[in-house]
């Protein structure tokens, strides 16, 4: 998958800052039913497990965070629905950018609506985002009020 | 409707202490950072976030640098580390730790071997803007840091346990 994740530098990722995002999602109950490293000695991600959807009937946020303060959170219900809240730097975009549903492409980036840049601000961000779009169904609420 | 940005802004003014604030922000300052950058990311006054600032650089929380007469701020990210080292040592057994290892090893090994340099500082300068791989260059970073932290879970482990044994 061509992903532009993979063509900047955007530092190592952080296991600390994973660990706040864990943290502050395990918080937000109910609908994160569980989380997990992908590795839990040497993580790259966490996965948020969340007992709803937007297409499906459950999600997944996989979330990344760097020791540069660049994150990525891949929603995902498999391969058909995914979008992406991403922050590096990017040609051409803010830092912070939207690949849009359903298959969150490189070409498909826009400016993102997320402009705090704390890990709990952005997590709650994202995980408000999501919860507006599963009980709207309307996808236009994952970029709220509009895009900047 | 209310602006995304807003919202998680006032939920967590509303439920958070200004000193929590900073010192959440703090935790997360991986570069030297002025207080008015911190302060603006705490929603907190420029006065009032240099001395929860200093306070927490007392309690080992926090580290600064000077620049001419201004005071820059980040986290002790030695404290990071040992705190990574006693969580390892406390919740994994030898047996995981061991078998982590190996496998950081190895990755690192194929590292080297799939790009032909020696550090992730060498891949660096060998990519060009726009080449794959650029992630790599922090996994490979984040790699060899946990190795090392990993390594010392089981050295600090192995310590405790002797001087328990010999008391």
């Amino acid at each position: 998958m061509t992903d532009d994740w993979d063509r900047v530098d955007t530092g190592a990722p952080d296991a600390s800052l994973l660990a706040s995002v864990r943290t502050v999602a395990e918080n937000y109950d109910p609908l994160v039913t569980a989380t997990e490293f992908d590795n839990p000695l040497n993580p790259e991600a966490v996965h948020l497990y969340l007992d709803d959807g937007i297409a499906d009937e459950s999600g997944r946020l996989d979330v990344t965070w760097t020791d540069k303060g660049y994150y990525r959170y891949h929603y995902t219900e498999g391969d058909d629905f995914n979008y992406r809240y991403d922050c590096h730097p990017r040609v051409e975009l803010p830092d912070a950018h939207f690949h849009e549903p359903p298959n969150a492409a490189h070409n498909d980036a826009v400016p993102s609506c997320i402009e705090v840049s704390t890990v709990r601000l952005v997590t709650l961000a994202v995980l408000q985002l999501w919860r507006d779009a599963v009980e709207s169904g309307d996808l236009s609420q994952l970029q709220q009020p509009d895009p900047p | 409707m209310a602006d995304i940005n807003e919202q998680v802004v006032e939920e967590w003014t509303a439920s958070t202490t200004a000193r929590e604030r900073v010192k959440e922000v703090l935790t997360e300052t991986t570069s030297f950072s002025k207080a008015s950058t911190i302060a603006d990311r705490a929603r907190v006054s420029e006065p009032t976030t240099r001395k929860y600032l200093n306070e927490l650089v007392k309690e080992g929380m926090g580290v600064t640098e000077q620049d001419g007469r201004t005071t820059l701020y980040k986290r002790n990210q030695g404290r990071v580390v040992d705190n990574r080292i006693e969580e390892l040592r406390t919740t994994c057994s030898h047996q995981e730790l061991i078998e982590e290892i190996q496998e950081m090893k190895q990755s690192i090994q194929g590292f080297r071997e799939t790009y032909d340099v020696e550090s992730p500082e060498d891949l660096a300068i060998e990519l060009e803007p726009g080449d794959d791989g650029w992630s790599d260059v922090g996994r490979w970073q984040s790699t060899r840091r946990n190795l090392a932290i990993a390594k010392a879970a089981i050295q600090v482990d192995e310590a405790h346990r002797l001087a328990e044994a010999e008391v």
